[in-house]
Parts: structure tokens; C-alpha cells; sequence
């Protein structure tokens, strides 16, 4: 075959369209709209999981990723809520992991002490809450009246991580979510590694193997070429309906999951055992 | 005219992770979907019941070394999951338990504030303090924290939330609190600080000394005792008739104890591995042994034990005996599984009103053994009963806060 018999390169899907906000009713109107996801930004004041989870139920197809800070929470603790919000949500969570500004802010709300790397320690934190995510294989609870067992604890893992700032045994006392790992975003391209979505302002900063999202004060901001999508820190239905027009006319695809949304792989878990061929 | 009656308080514990909750029925469903939680608390509301109550553990149960395996396992987030269930209710309460001993006060303060908001003031926090040290190891201070110093940490996180409240007004002002410990020191936090307690001290003996010991204790803090509700945990099984109500709970006591749970209460018991016996043969004709427990750490029941392992197991075997040789799930059916409220609709309502016009308690948290719909019957056939009784609300009051709807406020 010639090379120029081969297809000609459909035009690249529109980019993924969100908004950052701490306004349920700004989520709402995103979710009418069809926009991709929601950003449910911390304001100080409401914790943004526990908002999330009440705008799950409010929403149909938006997926949601409440900020959560990694070095003020426990990882077990934010690993049982964001599976909880996946459940919640039937598989449109996410999570965006956050470093606190400054050790001393962090250190006002915990009762354990902080370390100095908050980069090393929020490392560690995502590490965790992904194993714990995967402490469950899928299927684990069989119900098998016949030898009175209600999960097969063969298929239950105890990840015992011990970083240098933290350490969790598990497994985790809530079941495999959804979509068996949640969307994790990041702030900080120094969390990249282990994270799926990278929001900056910044829009040419690579982000190798990372969906990137640039975040965008108004929804006529250039458009950089190089980026998955935009983020707009949105204050109003009009500036969810104004970003909803990037899209032109085409409806949204249909999608199950948040993950699939985004067109990321399904995710494996790491404890299932490869069966021998 | 009489005095009107004193109102019962009810809530609906959503079936937990103990062999109380039958998994092996056919009508049991899931117990992680959240169709489940809410299926059950829309019937709680139709019901017009105070609160939906979820309880917490911060990691698996083990048994003899391994994750224990014969009950439910597997549970979500309290807090997120009321949050998402505040958007299909009204006017239900929203109660959770969380440990002071693993979560952080300054997110304990946030959390509560943030639901009640989200609900429009129906936030109820049951405190606890946690003994277990399995949960320790998922927290990032490791081993809990000393059992003598859990009421001091108890106390902080409250006294840090309370300050939290005050500068962040609240529909409530302050979430209702309940507490659910028992020792001496329970019973002098739960008199100082809660709204509500959450007791095991069901029977009408036990629960108006109970009662009065706790009401007792009110007046120390200027508090009347009509400012403290007593509300047992509470079992039922309904039927057409009291003949039919016993013999389905029966048939769930059987559900309830499995031969596999049954040689599970015996290693309770016992405190040694018994895992080769046959619990549909004869009590294990070893002696049990007394000591540092080894083969449930951390279990409640294998604690309980304690000092009279040997006594126990002679009257289980004087048991086993009389009734003409029970075999060891018998015993356990017999001995380790009763419902606190079995009979028709009829009955159960005039116990129910019995024991709370006679001030054994204020009402009951009401544990059914299926999930979701094991509060169905209850709802459909018993409230009506208490409605007429003049004995429960008709409807909940437009707009109140769960303080409100408890008569707390």
C-alpha cells in the first residue's frame, strides 16, 4: 500500500473541557452542559469529598475530582472516600492530590508531625491510596453460602507499605471502586509520576506520558495546540455555557467511567495474579 | 386531659459487618452500592424515623490469624457516603461513628460542619474511642493511642470541634452528639457532652437501671434529663402472628450463626484453634484455656471470656446435655443469637411503647438483618401502630433540624 492510499488523519477529538469551583451550582450547570470533568475546589470552608459526593447524586455524566490535601490527611482515610465517591458516583471520581503551601500550615491541623519533604510525604500519600485502591481484587466477594464465606480472602491483600513518612497496612476496608483506580490530577509536575491528570497555567510544559490540562481564567483564553484539554476556573453558568461552545455542536460521547471519559486505559490491579497460560 | 405520651425516638442502623446481618438470604443484597443506602434510607424517611446510622471500623476483622471471612465485609465512608445520600433525603438524620482515636480532630470539626450544611443541620456525630491496635497500623502514628488516654483525646477533639462550630455557625449550631461507651468513663462523657447514647442495655430491667444511673448523672453538669436520650441497639423479627414471628426468627438465628460462625464462637470461648471439629457434632471435649488470648486478638466476645472460660464452657455443656445432646451450632444458636423484639406487628408496637413509657429508654436504634430491605416490614406494618398509638410523629415538622426532630432544641 502507497502512502498516499492510507486514511487520511481524522481531525484530533475535541479537547477535554472542565471547570475548577467550589459552586455546586456551577457544577450542575457543567454537568447540563457536558462538560468532561469538575475540579471541586477546596474553599476553606466545606470539605470538598463530602461536596462532591452530595453533587454525585445531583449530576449525571460530569466526573469529579474533590482536592484533598496530601499532607494534612491520612492516605487511608482519603483512599475509603474517594472509592466512596466512585460508588457514589457509579465511576466518575477523581482525586487531586494537593501539597499543602507550607509545612506550618499543615502542621496547625494534624496531631502527628509533619515532615520537611512535603513533596516526598505526598509521594508517598498517592502511593498508598493507590495500593489501597488495589487491595481488593475485583471479585473478592463471593457469597459462597456452600462454605459460609462471604469474600475469598486470597483475594484480599494487605499492601504493607512503609515509606520513609508513612506506612499502611491494609487492605482497605472498602471494596474495590468502580472504576478500580479513581482519576488522580496534580498540580505539581513533581507528583507527575504518579499521578494520570497534570493541571498548570502553564501551557507548555511537557507532561510526558500525563493527560495535561491548562488552566484558563476565561473561556476565550488561547487555546495552546500541545494540551488535552482546558480548565477553567469558572464562576458562572454563563462561563460553563460560553467553554461548553468550544465544542461546537457535537453531544459528548456517552461514557461509563470518568477514566474512560479520558480516554485512559482500564486500570489493572497489581495484586491480581496473572493466571499461567 | 392526660399528659400526652412520652414520644419514642427511632433510628435505622444500616446492617453492619457481624454475623447479625444475614448475607446468605436470598433477598440480601449489596452492602457497598449505593442504591442499597439509599433504598434504606428513603425507607427510614417514609418511615418518618429520627436518623440513619452508620457505624465504623477502621480495618478488617481478623480471626485466628487471617481476615475473617464468614460475615460482611467490606464497608464505605460514612461521612462521604451521607453526604451523597443528603441529596435523596429531607428530613432524616444523618448519623456516623467516627474514632477520635484515628481521625483528626480539625477534619472531624470540618467534616461534620460540611455535612451538616450539605443537609440543612441533620449532621449526628457518634463518638467512639478505639481499643484495636490492627487499625493503628493504617494511620500514620502507628500503634493506637493508650487506652487509659482515650477519653482525654475523646474530649480534646470535641472541645476543638465545638470551637470549630463556634466560628463557623452551623444550621444546628452543633451536630446532635451521641456516644456509645460503657465504662465509667463512657458514662460520665456521654452525662457531660452527648445528646443521645447508644447502648446494648436493651432488656426493660437492665435499661431502666441504665437509664437511671446515666440520668443520674446529669445533674453535676446542670443538665435536666430530658437533654440525654437512651437509645438501645434493637433486633426484630415480625410475623402474621407471634407463633409465625417465632418461628422465623428461628429460621434467622440459624442464618445468623453458621457452622463455620458457630466454630468461630467457640474459639472465642474456648481461645484455642478448634477449626477440626464438627459443629454439627457435639461440644469439643478439650478443655478451654485462660490466658493471653491468641486466637482472636482484638475480639470483643473472646475478651469477654476472660476469668470464666472453664465456667462457661461446663454450663454450655449442661446445656448440650439437658436438651438432649445439642450439637455445638445448636449451643451457639441457642446462647450467642437473640432478637430483642419478635412477635406480630401488634406486639412488637406495645413493646417498643412499653419500654419507653416506662423509661427503660427514649427509643430505639433499630439493627434488621437484611440489606437493604430488612426495615420494610417494619415500616409498613409497626410505625402505623405507634402513629395510632399517639405514641410517634405523623410527619416530621417543615423544616427542623435534626435537634429539632429529636426535641433537643
Amino acid at each position: 500500500m502507497s502512502v498516499d492510499k492510507l486514511p487520511t488523519v481524522s481531525a484530533p477529538p475535541p479537547p477535554l473541557l472542565g471547570i475548577a469551583t467550589a459552586d455546586p451550582q456551577v457544577v450542575e450547570a457543567a454537568d447540563e452542559a457536558g462538560l468532561d470533568l469538575a475540579v471541586i475546589e477546596d474553599d476553606g470552608e466545606l470539605d470538598a469529598t463530602l461536596l462532591a459526593a452530595r453533587l454525585a447524586v445531583r449530576t449525571r455524566r460530569i466526573g469529579l475530582l474533590p482536592v484533598a490535601s496530601t499532607t494534612a490527611t491520612e492516605p487511608f482515610l482519603v483512599s475509603v472516600a474517594i472509592a466512596t465517591l466512585d460508588f457514589v458516583s457509579q465511576g466518575r471520581a477523581g482525586w487531586v492530590a494537593e501539597v499543602a503551601a507550607s509545612r506550618e500550615d499543615a502542621a496547625a491541623h494534624v496531631t502527628w508531625e509533619v515532615p520537611a519533604d512535603l513533596i516526598g510525604d505526598a509521594r508517598e500519600h498517592v502511593e498508598a491510596v493507590r495500593r489501597l485502591w488495589d487491595s481488593w481484587e475485583d471479585g473478592a466477594e463471593i457469597r459462597d453460602a456452600a462454605t459460609d464465606r462471604f469474600i475469598d480472602r486470597e483475594r484480599l491483600h494487605h499492601i504493607n507499605y512503609a515509606g520513609r513518612y508513612l506506612s499502611v497496612r491494609g487492605p482497605s476496608i472498602t471494596p474495590r471502586p468502580p472504576q478500580g483506580q479513581p482519576v488522580v490530577a496534580v498540580r505539581d509536575p513533581a507528583l507527575g509520576a504518579g499521578a494520570d491528570v497534570l493541571l498548570t497555567r502553564d501551557a507548555g510544559r511537557p507532561a510526558p506520558g500525563l493527560l495535561h490540562l491548562v488552566e484558563i481564567d476565561a473561556p476565550g483564553d488561547t487555546v495552546p495546540g500541545a494540551a488535552d484539554g482546558l480548565l477553567l476556573r469558572a464562576g458562572d453558568p454563563d462561563a460553563v455555557a460560553a467553554l461548553a461552545a468550544l465544542r461546537g455542536a457535537a453531544p459528548p460521547p456517552p461514557a461509563a467511567t470518568l477514566r474512560e471519559r479520558l480516554g485512559l486505559p482500564p486500570a489493572v490491579n497489581r495484586y491480581t495474579k496473572v493466571p499461567a497460560p | 386531659m392526660s399528659a400526652p405520651r412520652k414520644q419514642i425516638r427511632l433510628a435505622a442502623h444500616f446492617p453492619g459487618v457481624n454475623n447479625t446481618t444475614v448475607w446468605s438470604d436470598p433477598a440480601a443484597g449489596s452492602h457497598i452500592d449505593f442504591g442499597s443506602f439509599e433504598r434504606f434510607a428513603r425507607t427510614a424517611e417514609r418511615a418518618k424515623l429520627d436518623f440513619f446510622f452508620l457505624a465504623e471500623g477502621l480495618s478488617l476483622r481478623e480471626h485466628a490469624g487471617h481476615l475473617h471471612d464468614l460475615d460482611v465485609v467490606g464497608r464505605p465512608d460514612a461521612m462521604t457516603l451521607l453526604a451523597g445520600l443528603s441529596a435523596v433525603t429531607e428530613h432524616l438524620g444523618l448519623a456516623a461513628t467516627l474514632t477520635t482515636t484515628y481521625h483528626e480532630p480539625h477534619e472531624l470539626a470540618r467534616q461534620l460542619a460540611t455535612l451538616d450544611r450539605l443537609s440543612g443541620g441533620r449532621a449526628a456525630w457518634n463518638l467512639v474511642t478505639s481499643t484495636d491496635a490492627v487499625s493503628g497500623a493504617n494511620f500514620r502514628r502507628g500503634a493506637h493511642v493508650a487506652y487509659d488516654d482515650r477519653y482525654a483525646r475523646a474530649t480534646a477533639a470535641l472541645t476543638h470541634a465545638e470551637n470549630y462550630w463556634r466560628e463557623h455557625p452551623l444550621p444546628q449550631g452543633r451536630p446532635v452528639i451521641l456516644q456509645a461507651g460503657d465504662s465509667d468513663d463512657g458514662r460520665e462523657f456521654a452525662a457531660r457532652h452527648a445528646d443521645a447514647v447508644f447502648t446494648r442495655h436493651g432488656s426493660l430491667q437492665e435499661g431502666r437501671a441504665f437509664s437511671a444511673d446515666l440520668k443520674g448523672r446529669l445533674a453535676r453538669y446542670g443538665r435536666a434529663p430530658g437533654e440525654l436520650l437512651i437509645l438501645p441497639g434493637a433486633t426484630f423479627v415480625l410475623g402474621d402472628t407471634d407463633a409465625e414471628a417465632h418461628e422465623r426468627a428461628e429460621v434467622v438465628r440459624r442464618q445468623q450463626v453458621s457452622g463455620g460462625t458457630a466454630i468461630v464462637f467457640a474459639e472465642q470461648l474456648w481461645n484455642r484453634d478448634l477449626s477440626s471439629y464438627d459443629p454439627d457434632g457435639p461440644l469439643p471435649d478439650v478443655e478451654p484455656v485462660e490466658g493471653e488470648i491468641t486466637i482472636a486478638p482484638g475480639s470483643i466476645p473472646a475478651r469477654m471470656f476472660s476469668g470464666r472460660r472453664h465456667e462457661t464452657v461446663a454450663q454450655l455443656r449442661t446445656l448440650a446435655e439437658a436438651e438432649g445432646g445439642l450439637s455445638l451450632r445448636d449451643v451457639m444458636v441457642r446462647t450467642r443469637s437473640r432478637h430483642s423484639f419478635v412477635g406480630s406487628p401488634e406486639t412488637v408496637a406495645a413493646e417498643i411503647d412499653r419500654a419507653v413509657q416506662a423509661d427503660a429508654c427514649d427509643g430505639f436504634i433499630l439493627v434488621p438483618h437484611i440489606t437493604p430491605g430488612g426495615l420494610d416490614e417494619l415500616a409498613d406494618q409497626v410505625i402505623p401502630l405507634l402513629q395510632e398509638r399517639g405514641s410517634f410523629r405523623a410527619d416530621y415538622a417543615p423544616g427542623a433540624t435534626l435537634r429539632q426532630t429529636l426535641g433537643l432544641a
